[in-house]
């Protein structure tokens, strides 16, 4: 009987052991712990290029201007005033006094004209390796420090300057840290921002503290851990049990089981993004006007919203979201008409047995959070108009050699802005023809390309809203692409803290804990 | 023993060395272009040319691998993560791999625990309910995948214990040997100790079930062979008490075959490892294979790959050592 007193005495050991386990359950409090699907790659400004990253450099750097409260506007930032000259090719911006980098340096023009030669000079000695908003910043000749001003020369006049340089992209760097860590800048960096890095175990966690000697409002928490979580379901589990404060991958599906539970919220907000269904224009019958017609007239907006979207986007009248439209017109929702879809393909030449074929990715974007089901409810709507989809699916690393591939189909992609204005849509994706890598459709139409490179210096408002209707009436004519939603960005949230979205930033220094 | 050692160590070189071959041409040959993770979509077609040349993406694929290996051998270089920017592997995988072993160990101890426990108490209850109980439950065990398992010990017990992660993300404390237990302790942090020790509970049940019913099976068929040996029978004879029969005399012979395969299932247990820490978000090995897998960084598998191989060859070997422990008729000399 030893060996029987032997396995109660274990087991009772055992099961004391664990509810001793249980019931010392703390969290600490003092950090707010923001769970999202991966970890950042780089937290170097000029390296960054995906919103995951700039999620948390747009907490450590600063902008020379910035977002106006919860909206796109522009106010200042690290520059207090701006004043324009020689047509809008001359930006002179005055800086604000007393700020200081996380390493004890101060502020001045020069670290300005650093920033942005290091960007824009390509045999830099401090210049990363790969500088994917580079680009952007093209239009700008030289920038050069004049007392206390910073000056900036246009090679053109460019209507969307101001959101250009609000870009995370073109957050100031302090030059003494890029100097001293030189590569490694990207793991140890060093802006002007109301959080600093205070650790990161990569793949792990990355903690942000306060920063005490930032010019304005100190943030009210004094630690911010950005916590990489992949599965979503994972990190509401997580949220629920009080583990982590936000979590901002929050699948659609999941919206009502959060809005259920107590203790928990969702946030939303309006987001600059778009997801659309392309079409390459080089390859029948792709090309065919009237294919592209009949697709766009079979598809229902409303209900793929609510199907593919749990009703969580906005069904898309245009490339370019409604909030940055919202002033430049209305536009008419796009028409579904299966019988009217079916009398255009009639019109095209298709050989017997043809199988269209569409391509997408097989991992979520904030503009498609489940490609698979948008694929299939594209699939369900071509059927009733007589047409059998080919549906075949890449994973991240294969995907972006695919949407450059010439022989591809029909195919789903969408995009985030980065500055608010249509020039980041228009111009970015569809301008410059088959040159412009983002231009999937190989889309090439020269009156439109015209109308979107005369907008982008036009100082004028008025006259640039009307290039912008134009150029909207031919792409919605011409089809190269359809857009299909706008989807809301979304977290859920613990009830302990009060934590607003912004359209285009992710800021953590206003959140504050609170009684639920 | 030592020259055996030494045989056994310098037999492991050729392994690693093919293993290395197999591992960069099998990454090679998976489509998709690493220079796009480390670039993302808007890098221009010059950028991408030059990144590929400085990494040597460009060349033959052995041209590439004799790179490798001169950086590997002559500096022990593992190379920089193409997509976490300027991270040398080599600090990554020193970095992740105590949280793999950590949770290996734990697995290993619960598995070694309980599968002897369930297969000592089914083959001396033979044909009893306790027999069948323990049988049942080791088909079970063998037969649930782990991630499934995972997921439903975490959605029944994630509130009790923990949903992922081997430590509170808002306990901020130094990790000088990456071991969260270990490191707590060190810091003198006795609520972070059972912190750890909580998250622990699940990954390491959800790893261990399919070890522990495979050695519980095996321990129920090694003891049924001793105990029906003459020994036995006459240690019984000589009035041995039943206990004394079982742990002293049955149970360390039965022992050789559950320490091979102990040594085996080290192996199962770091593949499994894998899809386990994805599942509990475990900063361990497995994940970082996972992500370094879905991002093409290609350096960043070959690493950590030869790294768990590493560790495998070397576990293997302390099982043999271990043998002459066990079994005093084993020893090893000059072959």
């Amino acid at each position: 009987m030893k060996w029987k007193l032997g396995v109660a005495i274990g087991l009772a050991i055992l099961g004391v052991g664990l509810a001793v386990l249980v019931l010392t359950k703390v969290f600490s409090v003092d950090a707010l712990v923001y769970a999202r699907g991966t970890d950042s790659t780089t937290l170097d400004p000029a390296e960054v290029e995906y919103g995951e990253d700039a999620k948390v450099t747009e907490n450590i750097f600063e902008t020379l201007v910035g977002f106006k409260g919860d909206t796109t506007g522009i106010e200042p930032r690290l520059a207090t005033s701006w004043t324009v000259a020689d047509g809008g090719k001359k930006w002179a911006f005055q800086l604000r006094k007393g700020v200081k980098f996380h390493d004890g340096t101060d502020l001045d023009a020069g670290d300005v004209v650093f920033t942005f030669d290091r960007i824009l000079k390509p045999d830099h000695p401090h210049r990363p390796k790969g500088v994917p908003y580079g680009e952007i910043f093209g239009f700008i000749e030289k920038v050069e420090a004049s007392g206390d001003a910073v000056v900036f020369t246009l090679k053109q006049p460019n209507a969307t300057f101001l959101q250009v340089l609000a870009l995370f992209g073109a957050a100031i760097v302090g030059p003494e840290a890029v100097k001293k860590h030189g590569p490694g800048f990207s793991r140890n960096p060093c802006g002007t921002g109301p959080y600093r890095l205070h650790r990161w175990r990569q793949g792990e966690k990355l903690v942000l503290e306060r920063f005490g000697d930032y010019w304005g409002p100190k943030p009210a928490i004094s630690r911010v851990v950005f916590l990489p979580v992949a599965s979503a379901q994972t990190a509401i589990e997580k949220l629920k049990n009080g583990e982590v404060h936000i979590v901002d991958h929050v699948t659609l599906a999941d919206v009502k089981i959060v809005e259920s539970s107590p203790g928990m919220r969702i946030e939303s907000e309006t987001s600059l993004n778009v997801c659309y269904l392309g079409f390459n224009s080089k390859k029948f019958p792709y090309n065919d006007p009237n294919f592209r017609r009949a697709v766009a007239l079979a598809i229902d907006r409303d209900e793929l919203n609510q199907i593919v979207y749990y009703g969580q986007g906005e069904p898309a009248r245009n490339l370019v979201p409604p909030a940055i439209w919202r002033d430049i017109g209305d536009l008419p929702t796009y028409e579904f008409n299966i019988e009217k879809a079916k009398d255009h393909l009639k019109k095209v030449d298709l050989p017997p047995d043809f199988r269209p074929e569409l391509w997408h990715m097989a991992f979520a974007r904030p503009y498609v959070p489940e490609p698979d089901r948008l694929a299939e409810y594209v699939r369900n709507q071509l059927r009733k108009i007589g047409l059998e989809l080919a549906i075949q699916k890449f994973e991240k690393a294969a995907w972006g050699e695919k949407t450059k591939d010439p022989d591809h189909p029909m195919y789903i992609l969408g995009w985030s802005a980065d500055y608010a204005d249509p020039d980041n849509f228009y111009h970015a994706l569809l301008a410059g023809g088959a040159k412009n890598e983002l231009n999937s459709s190989f889309w090439e139409h020269a009156e439109f390309n015209d109308l979107v490179v005369r907008a982008q210096s036009e100082q004028d408002e008025r006259k640039r809203k009307d290039l912008y209707l134009r150029a909207a009436m031919i792409y919605r004519e011409e089809m190269p692409t359809l857009p299909l939603v706008h989807v809301k960005q979304l977290a859920a949230c613990s009830r302990k803290v009060k934590y607003d979205l912004h359209p285009i930033e992710v800021r953590l220094y206003p959140v504050t804990f609170q009684n639920p | 023993m030592t020259a055996y050692l030494l045989r056994r160590l310098l037999a492991a070189i050729p392994l690693l060395v093919a293993v290395s071959l197999v591992v960069f041409v099998l990454t090679r040959s998976v489509p998709g272009d690493p220079v796009d993770a480390m670039l993302g979509e808007k890098a221009t077609p010059q950028v991408r040319e030059e990144i590929r040349r400085k990494h040597g993406l460009d060349r033959p694929i052995l041209v590439q691998y004799a790179i490798y290996m001169k950086g590997l051998l002559l500096r022990g270089d593992l190379g920089v993560s193409y997509v976490r920017k300027n991270q040398p592997i080599a600090e990554e995988i020193r970095r992740r791999l105590p949280a793999t072993i950590e949770l290996t160990l734990a697995a290993m101890i619960l598995s070694i625990l309980g599968g002897v426990l369930f297969g000592v108490l089914a083959a001396v209850k033979k044909g009893s309910f306790w027999d069948y109980a323990s049988m049942l439950a080791a088909l079970i065990g063998v037969s649930v995948p782990v991630f499934w398992l995972g997921l439903l010990l975490m959605l029944a017990f994630g509130g009790a214990f923990a949903s992922g992660g081997n430590l509170d993300p808002s306990f901020d404390i130094e990790r000088p040997t990456g071991f969260a237990l270990v490191d707590t302790l060190v810091a003198g942090e006795p609520r972070m100790f059972l912190d750890a020790l909580r998250r622990l509970v699940l990954p390491a049940l959800a790893l261990a079930t399919i070890p522990m019913a495979m050695i519980a099976r095996i321990t129920r068929s090694s003891m049924l062979e001793v105990l029906g040996s003459d020994y036995v029978r006459t240690a019984r004879a000589k009035g041995l008490d039943s206990e004394a029969v079982v742990m002293r005399h049955a149970l360390r012979n039965a022992l050789v075959p559950i320490v091979t395969l102990v040594g085996l299932e080290f192996g199962y247990l770091l593949g499994g490892a894998v899809l386990t820490e994805t599942v509990f978000d475990w900063p361990g090995m497995g994940t970082y294979i996972m992500s370094s897998v879905s991002n093409r960084d290609y350096l960043a598998i070959q690493g950590a790959v030869m790294m768990l191989c590493l560790v495998f060859v070397a576990v293997n070997l302390l099982v043999d050592v271990i043998y002459a422990f066990v079994d005093p008729r084993i020893r090893y000399g000059p072959a």
